[in-house]
């Protein structure tokens, strides 16, 4: 344990003094400082009326869950390709140190930097609510908890592509595709529930909704779906499971087969 | 005298260059200094990098002081100075020395006495703040006082010499020398014949993934000759 939790904190050092999450954090500050100055020097409902400011203020809103998708992959696209590739990972693995305790720390850094940052956005959202008098909204709180574990989701995606292909970029690229793929899939597979779909392409819709992860549903987006009908935005999210429980225990189950492949392939890459 | 290292019918071999170890059986005795010799591309490094388990033999045996290379706990009490070290530019030597120092399990209180100990003998006590303003030579240094960290009972040296000044080379003799002092087996991978020469009381030859002879020094290299031209005349024989 004392070496998965060295190499976690190394991997944390490393994303702090990185100058992209700073990037990321004095991006989301700079437009967090924005919102609080429109929402104290204007009336922000006549604002976003305004065409030019309003679309400014919803992009800028916009801007902040994208940052934090790119921060996740960011921290986890060099977890373990680039380090063996490079010869840095090989004095880790010269001391006693299993290679699954070495992807294990890794990803374990990776997390703790998501979490950080989507902290700090509940932190920021908490503190626009108080500046504007409108209260803490619980489930902004609630939408940055379930942000936080989807993006570890997507960190443990990231790992895993990193160990297969080595190439961050291509890692980067790969594991995103494959998080993102769950919304489309999903409504493909709607088809095929309803019997819309049959024989082989239903075949491949279904194992293809297999291999996707399954996000959890933000409290935002699922009182969202609440007031829509039939297909509402739950079924784009991701799907057919009943609900943020079991999407739990899907997304645990599927985070856990691509730490356990994570580690069955670095046990078998070579170290330069 | 017990082994050190045990090699058995080893092979490793490249998919792309066949280059590699190729069938190569070696016993280094413990609490030796052992000179391991041969041109470039003869496989040394891949020798110690299925020592270390970062690279895994075909076929064969390998064990480090009787326990199967590749695990882990083999490595335990094992310190590794590679060619071309690599460190994250973004840490100071001091915190290299410190994640070192937990991963090999020093207790929380020798860390700090270790590591500044380490980094005074490397000269590196008032280096610069990162890694990536460093020298070569200074990551060598800084490779060198990682890998003795915590007095190891086995120090596995990969051409420990490249990038450094005569000063530089003086010390990791010195350093060589104390780990014979304090009974520990120095495997010193080099094609300086000189270095291995001064330093080593064993010495085996490798050409092309092969064990070519193998014994102590005075074995190897009779009166009235050196090393050198029982290195080259061994080469050219196999040529």
């Amino acid at each position: 344990m004392r070496a998965v939790l060295t190499i976690a904190s190394a991997s944390i050092l490393e994303h702090r003094r990185r100058k992209l999450i700073g990037f990321f954090v004095v991006a989301t500050l700079a437009i967090v400082a924005g919102l609080i100055y429109l929402t104290l020097n204007t009336d922000l409902g006549a604002t976003l009326v305004n065409a030019a400011v309003g679309m400014a203020t919803i992009a800028s809103v916009g801007l902040l869950p994208a940052m934090t998708v790119l921060a996740a992959i960011a921290v986890s696209m060099n977890n373990v390709g680039r380090p063996f590739a490079d010869g840095e990972a090989a004095l880790i693995l010269a001391r006693p140190v299993a290679r699954w305790q070495f992807v294990l720390g890794r990803l374990l850094g990776s997390i703790a930097v998501i979490v950080g940052l989507c902290a700090l956005m509940a932190l920021l959202a908490t503190s626009v609510g108080t500046i504007d008098q409108s209260g803490v909204n619980p489930d902004v709180l609630g939408h940055w908890a379930v942000t936080a574990f989807n993006l570890s989701l997507l960190a443990g995606i990231v790992t895993f592509m990193s160990t297969l292909i080595g190439h961050p970029l291509i890692a980067a690229f790969s594991g995103y595709l494959l998080y993102a793929a769950a919304t489309p899939v999903s409504a493909l597979y709607v088809l095929v529930s309803n019997g819309n779909v049959t024989g082989g392409p239903a075949a491949v819709i279904t194992a293809a909704w297999f291999i996707t992860p399954k996000k959890l549903l933000s409290p935002l987006s699922q009182s969202g779906a609440a007031a829509e009908s039939g297909i509402g935005s739950s079924v784009a999210d991701g799907v057919l499971l009943a609900g943020n429980g079991a999407r739990f225990g899907w997304a645990l189950a599927y985070l856990a087969v691509a730490v356990t492949l994570s580690f069955l392939i670095a046990e078998r890459k070579e170290v330069s | 005298m017990t082994a050190a290292v045990d090699a058995r019918d080893l092979v490793k071999r490249y998919r792309k260059s066949g280059r590699g170890i190729h069938g190569l059986n070696l016993e280094i005795p413990e609490g030796t200094v052992f000179g391991l010799l041969g041109p470039n591309g003869a496989g040394k490094t891949t020798f110690v990098k299925c020592l270390l388990g970062l690279l895994t033999p075909n076929s064969g045996s390998l064990s480090i002081f009787g326990s199967p290379a590749g695990r882990p706990g083999s490595r335990v009490g094992v310190g590794f100075v590679p060619e071309s070290p690599r460190f994250g530019d973004y840490l100071s030597a001091e915190e290299v020395m410190r994640i070192h120092a937990r991963l090999i399990n020093l207790p929380r209180s020798q860390i700090d006495s270790a590591v500044s100990e380490r980094l005074d003998a490397a000269d590196l006590a008032d280096a610069p703040k990162r890694i990536k303003s460093y020298s070569k030579g200074m990551v060598r240094r800084l490779a060198l006082a990682q890998g003795l960290l915590g007095e190891p009972r086995m120090l596995l040296l990969d051409e420990p010499t490249a990038d450094l000044d005569p000063i530089g080379r003086r010390t990791v003799r010195n350093q060589i020398v104390e780990a014979r002092e304090r009974g520990g087996t120095v495997i010193l991978n080099s094609h300086l014949l000189s270095e291995v020469e001064r330093s080593c009381d064993h010495v085996a030859i490798i050409h092309k993934g092969k064990l070519l002879a193998t014994g102590t020094m005075s074995e190897l290299v009779p009166e009235g000759t050196d090393l050198e031209t029982v290195f080259v005349d061994l080469i050219e024989a196999q040529s």
